[in-house]
């Protein structure tokens, strides 16, 4: 039989001042290298675990003794209390006995304690029997007939103390003797969160005279003692994963002490919270990330999407190209969406910041290929965006600001069903340019580049089975210039300004209805506008104004708990007006160059709707409990190309053992060429979808709780792509270019390689590894060329570790091949336009030199009561590699020079949360 | 599918036009924020307008545009190195060439005859002198619209079926049959290839466009005016500032009839004119300036500085070739050289 421990006697004769001893030893040491000698708490010296106290679970009150209350004798008894391991009341004995005696009262107080029910002691995470000091008073209210019996420990049965019965119900009569004279509050220092459940000691005096009382703080983080003397009384919490508190408070004379307490966590690492929960992983190479990783990503500012290019499958692209290249096909090919809403603008300016900003995200999902049948319109890859679960428990947000943009986020709770988030960002790179660009430069600004996104969240969680949220949101982006000597630039420039202004909104409604654990359907719709207009003055221009509006429906139901069928619509309808005056623009393979000014289309439309439907179901099994099986299709009609398509889609895992598990799918993809390419005028509106056909193979290996392998190989085989060709078709007697047909093939063959090590030993990070090969052969060739972003290899290696004292460092290193690039093997100087029109060797023939690049990112978080400070310096570039983005070439094209990318880049932020 | 008819009324495309392949936005965003980018790379490099090696620098036909049964007189501005002999070869292509195939025509004579035979059914067309194509090499050359313009039309067709994946614009069959006119210089070991569009009205009513009226150069030092007499008699100091001004005469923005691309409609417009300033030695302020009308002032266009090179190391002499020319093909030049003296 385990040793009683008597817990009462070490809380006031002995524990009080050895832990007065401790405290003022730990103060000056830190906890973690506290010397050996330091006082514990434990009188055997032998066990540091701290006792957590029982907790009264059902308390039962004492009958007052009937002559006492005939005479109006009040009188108060302490007891010991004996508890076993399971809580349960071994023995009551009666420690200090009632004054004056023979009314009964101890009698009445035994009587009624050994009726209490309790929470066990527990230390060390085992339930152990203790021995607590409990009081019992008797109070009379003020009205004759108005009885009470209170009750007080002097140990860890707080609940009885702090929320006592008549405490709180408006009867102050019946607590003239029980003054609340020390109230509490304890919160999280930084975050302002309070924090429940948190046993709370305060104690005076030392030696035979100590005395000690403990609380358990409420959902409010507060907690309160009654009757205290006055004088000095000293204040102890060790929640877990925090600092211990510990400080001193002073009780005076008929005064209530309140006071707020912030107690630090031991460690502000945000990835502690990367709780990453899945049912049925049913997705081949889905890869997920959280905003806290993406935040600390080296080299990327915290971008969302810029962290997807560290993912495997995905190229390099410049380090402000907005596209996202994945398994070496085209950027058109790859979807973006924000909670499976079509985001039409995923950067500001094309590449230089995402349009929503990590404060409303939880995360991404990114599949390279091979994505179930939920998602369509992409022959290449999907990033979903995930807006985080809004539950906020206090008002707060944070402010950000960095070289590029300052913005603000909010949040707060609505009652305890609702809450809403907003935010708002803004660029000041206008302010920047202007402060610093020549006034006599041959440019000047009218409107700088400036950009701006706002964003507004809510959810409303009338009960447990339903979830309604909605989130609106939308970007700006402006820029306007003024050509001094248009000449200057191009002679055949006759605009004496140019302007893009980028603008897009959508509300998103979404309704999610749960009522068990089987049946989930979410219906969402959303609608919103997209104006797009840049332009030349009068010479060229694009201006595009389009509404588009989205429904989608998806529910799943759990035929048994090992297979789950899920079926959804999503439909999409949008109505555009169009003037567009401008150039063709090179497709893929096409080099770079001088847009041929005078070589002008135009095309006018209003009021020019387009839909797509798309239809999926998709079954999700799981047998023999190791092998899911996921067979999809899905069907989607494509009004503006007027063709149809059904794509079946199957995806399977096999789990060999708890760490090996296989994986393997394959399906079929589609999607609508860009909308230049069936204009009437500028493309060729007979044109029809694009296909692709995916396979892959792989494993997955999981050594470690926090450390898994993912290995993916995969080979994509593209047909029908749009290819431009120099056919012409005669009709009614008039003959006109066909511009572009469906007759391109392409093929992307590859292995991808994720080592991923989750946040443990305070570190977290990964490697990731691509190998492919992206060939590509257009209409009339009977060579196969490389794809535009054709990287043999792809190597990514980032991780952050966490320091002590809140600092974080962050590191990131690259090798890429070189991006093939089309030479240019001379010129012939074009009179009447007045520049050397460069003459192409064949279509990415050549390579650019292999790529290499290593960036650093360091974070240093300071807390304060009620906020807390992030300053971030990240630099990229860190050895200044010279990398080669392109070729820059003199007038006729003769000499060439390499184009660098960015230099060392030193960039520092600073982000306040509170 | 229709096209929209530009300002001659071609229904032009570009076949290869370059870019990224993300798309109109990307495409303006790159016209308007890659301008400087551009002509930074003249920082290192030399710029365009520095003539330090072989240049065809213009190439003039007069009359600009030729209607049935004129002659055009070819020539061009050539800048070379001293005491290097320049060959010249003169080509005519029935077709707008394209850089996809180094401006080669892919039409020969013999193809012409077919295409002739098969468009209107004009059998027995003969090329005069042998053949249309070569212009010989001489200095300049002359081009002889000989070929009937109602012909000419009716094989129009022919040509865009049988050529049109070939050359870079759709064919104006109404009005303006678009043909080009080939340069090969050659100095020493270098080589340069010029191509110049030459429109062949189909319409014997037709008003061709004229080459702009280019006037005398004036200048001024911050001493005094410099008269164009005194421009190549006087020596300069090295390093001097010149300020320039070429007359032009206002009329060489010809008004004319245009087709509006976005309505399709005939409108009445003025001519664009912009001039070069290609200098062999020192600096300009602008190496273009345009008149844009309705947009600039006229003087904009005619108005440049001139940091003068020291003589040491322009060899005491600069050259400066000033080349006009409007956006209909017209073409004038004026060349001056000034001396220097340290």
């Amino acid at each position: 039989m385990r040793t009683k421990r008597i817990i009462t006697k070490k809380l006031n004769r002995y524990w009080a001042p050895w832990l007065f001893a401790a405290l003022v030893a730990t103060a000056l040491n830190d906890k973690a290298h506290a010397d050996e000698n330091t006082p514990r708490v434990d009188e055997t010296d032998t066990d540091t675990d701290i006792v957590i106290p029982p907790v009264l679970r059902n308390e039962v009150a004492a009958v007052y003794p009937e002559q006492a209350l005939a005479q109006r004798v009040e009188a108060e008894v302490i007891l010991e209390i004996d508890i076993d391991e399971t809580g349960m009341v071994e023995g009551v004995q009666v420690a200090v006995p009632a004054q004056p005696t023979g009314y009964g009262f101890d009698e009445a107080a035994v009587d009624a304690a050994n009726l209490f029910e309790f929470e066990p002691a527990v230390q060390g995470g085992i339930p152990i029997p203790v021995r607590i000091t409990y009081r019992t008073v008797f109070r009379l209210a003020q009205e004759p007939d108005a009885i009470e019996t209170k009750s007080d420990s002097v140990s860890s049965v707080s609940d009885a103390a702090v929320n006592e019965p008549g405490a709180d119900d408006g009867a102050p009569a019946a607590d003239t003797a029980r003054i609340l004279n020390f109230k509490g509050t304890l919160k999280e220092r930084g975050t302002r969160l309070p924090l429940a459940g948190v046993t709370v000691t305060i104690f005076t005096g030392d030696g035979n005279l100590a005395v000690g009382y403990e609380d358990v703080t409420d959902a409010d983080g507060q907690f309160e003692f009654y009757n205290l003397a006055p004088g000095t009384w000293m204040l102890l919490a060790e929640p877990e994963g925090y600092f211990p508190l510990r400080t001193r408070d002073e009780v005076r004379e008929n005064e209530r002490t309140e006071a707020t307490y912030f107690v630090e966590r031991s460690d502000y690492n945000p990835y502690d919270v990367l709780v990453e929960g899945e049912t049925v992983k049913k997705e081949i190479s889905r890869k997920s990330l959280k905003t806290d990783v993406i935040e600390r990503v080296p080299g990327t500012f915290g971008d969302v999407l810029t962290v997807v290019k560290n993912l495997p499958g995905v190229a390099r692209t410049g380090a402000t190209a907005g596209n996202i290249v994945v398994r070496g096909s085209s950027p058109e090919d790859t979807q973006v969406f924000v909670d499976g809403v079509e985001v039409p603008i995923i950067y500001h300016f094309g590449g230089l910041r995402s349009v929503i900003p990590l404060g409303m995200l939880d995360g991404l999902d990114f599949y390279p290929g091979n994505f179930s049948s939920e998602f369509g319109r992409a022959t290449g890859g999907v990033v979903d965006v995930r807006l985080k679960l809004l539950k906020p428990e206090k008002f707060g947000g944070y402010v950000d600001v960095n070289l590029a943009d300052s913005g603000v986020y909010l949040e707060t709770p609505l009652g305890k069903k609702s809450a809403m988030a907003a935010a708002f960002r803004r660029s000041y790179i206008d302010g920047i340019i202007n402060a610093t660009v020549p006034d006599d430069a041959s440019v000047n600004l009218i409107t700088a580049p400036r950009y701006y996104d706002y964003q507004w969240l809510g959810s409303f969680r009338p009960n447990d089975d339903h979830e309604f949220t909605g989130f609106f949101f939308g970007s700006d982006d402006e820029l306007k210039l003024l050509f001094e000597n248009p000449a200057d630039f191009s002679p055949d420039l006759t605009a004496t300004s140019g302007s893009t202004s980028t603008s897009f909104y959508r509300t998103v409604l979404q309704h999610r209805y749960m009522p068990n654990s089987r049946f989930e359907n979410v219906f969402k719709t959303s609608a919103g506008r997209n104006k797009i207009f840049v332009g030349l003055g009068d010479q060229v221009y694009l201006d595009l104004n389009t509404y588009v509006a989205q429904i989608y429906d998806r529910f799943s139901v759990g035929l048994s708990d090992s297979v789950r069928i899920a079926a959804g619509i999503d439909y999409l309808y949008s109505v555009a007006d169009a003037r567009i005056k401008f150039p063709d623009v090179a497709k893929e393979g096409e080099p770079g160059g001088r847009p041929d000014l005078s070589s002008i289309k135009y095309v006018e439309s209003t009021d020019e709707s387009n839909n797509s439907v798309g239809v999926f179901v998709q079954l999700e099994s799981r047998l023999l409990k190791r092998w899911t099986v996921v067979p999809g299709v899905r069907f989607d009609y494509f009004s503006r190309v007027g063709q149809s398509s059904l794509a079946p889609r199957f995806n399977t895992r096999f789990a060999l053992t708890d760490k090996w598990t296989i994986k393997g799918g394959v399906g079929v993809y589609h999607q609508e060429p860009a909308f230049d390419e069936t204009s009437n005028v500028f493309g060729n509106p007979n044109l029809g979808l694009e296909k692709a056909m995916h396979y892959s193979a792989g494993f997955e290996w999981a050594p470690l709780e926090y450390l898994t392998l993912d290995v993916t190989g995969f080979f994509k085989e593209m047909d029908d792509l749009v290819s431009r060709t120099s056919e012409t078709v005669s009709l009614n007697g008039e003959v006109s270019p066909l511009n572009f047909v469906n007759g391109g093939e392409g093929r992307v063959y590859g292995m991808e390689l994720m080592l991923k090590h989750d946040f443990a030993n305070n570190f977290n990070g990964w490697i990731s590894y691509t190998l492919s090969r992206a060939l590509r052969k257009d209409v009339g060739e009977t060579e196969w060329r490389r794809f535009d972003f054709d990287q043999t290899h792809i190597f990514t290696m980032l991780g952050s570790y966490s320091l002590p004292r809140n600092w974080t460092i962050g590191f990131r290193w690259r090798i890429v091949t070189g991006s093939p690039s089309t030479p240019r093997i001379g010129a012939v100087y074009s009179v009447d336009d007045g520049f050397y029109e460069p003459v192409f060797g064949k279509p990415n023939s050549e390579r650019l030199p292999t790529f290499h690049q290593a960036d650093l990112r360091l974070d240093k978080r300071w807390i304060y009561d009620r906020w807390m400070l992030t300053a971030y310096l990240d630099v990229q570039n860190i050895y200044n590699s010279p990398n080669v983005t392109g070729y820059q070439y003199n007038y006729d094209s003769s000499r060439r020079r390499p184009r660098q990318g960015l230099p060392i880049l030193p960039v520092i932020g600073v982000k306040g949360e509170f | 599918m229709t096209l929209r008819k530009n300002r001659y009324g071609l229904k032009k495309f570009e076949k290869a036009s370059k870019g990224t392949a993300s798309g109109l936005k990307a495409a303006l965003a790159m016209v308007l924020l890659s301008g400087a980018l551009l002509l930074s790379c003249s920082e290192d490099f030399e710029k365009f307008t520095d003539v330090t090696n072989l240049r065809v620098l213009a190439i003039q036909v007069d009359p600009a545009e030729l209607t049935p049964g004129d002659t055009g007189n070819i020539s061009a501005l050539v800048a070379a190195p001293a005491n290097e002999p320049v060959t010249y070869q003169w080509r005519w292509c029935p077709v707008p060439t394209t850089a996809l195939t180094g401006h080669e025509c892919p039409v020969t004579d013999e193809m012409l005859v077919q295409l002739i035979a098969d468009g209107a059914g004009q059998t027995g067309f003969e090329v005069p002198n042998g053949s249309l194509f070569d212009l010989g090499n001489g200095e300049s050359a002359a081009f002889p619209y000989v070929i009937d313009a109602g012909v000419l039309q009716l094989a129009c067709n022919q040509v865009m079926a049988r050529f049109g994946d070939q050359i870079p614009i759709v064919l104006d069959c109404d009005s303006r049959f678009a043909t080009t006119i080939r340069l090969d210089v050659r100095a020493g070991d270098r080589t340069v290839t010029a191509v110049k569009e030459l429109n062949l009205l189909l319409n014997p009513d037709a008003v061709p466009n004229a080459n702009p009226l280019l006037g005398d150069v004036y200048g001024r030092t911050s001493e005094s005016d410099v008269p164009p007499a005194e421009l190549i008699t006087r020596t300069f100091s090295g390093a001097e500032t010149l300020h320039l001004r070429v007359a032009v005469n206002d009329a060489s923005s010809e008004q004319f009839e245009n087709i509006s691309v976005e309505t399709g409609a005939t409108e009445v417009d003025f001519e664009n004119l912009f001039m070069t300033w290609f200098i062999t030695g020192g600096e300009t302020e602008y190496g273009r300036t345009s008149y844009i009308a309705g947009e600039t002032p006229f003087a904009r266009l005619m108005e440049n500085t001139w940091y003068l090179p020291s003589a040491e190391e322009s060899g005491g002499q600069a050259t400066l070739y000033v080349v006009l020319q409007d956006d209909r093909g017209g073409v004038s030049w004026i060349q001056r050289s000034v001396r220097l003296e340290d």
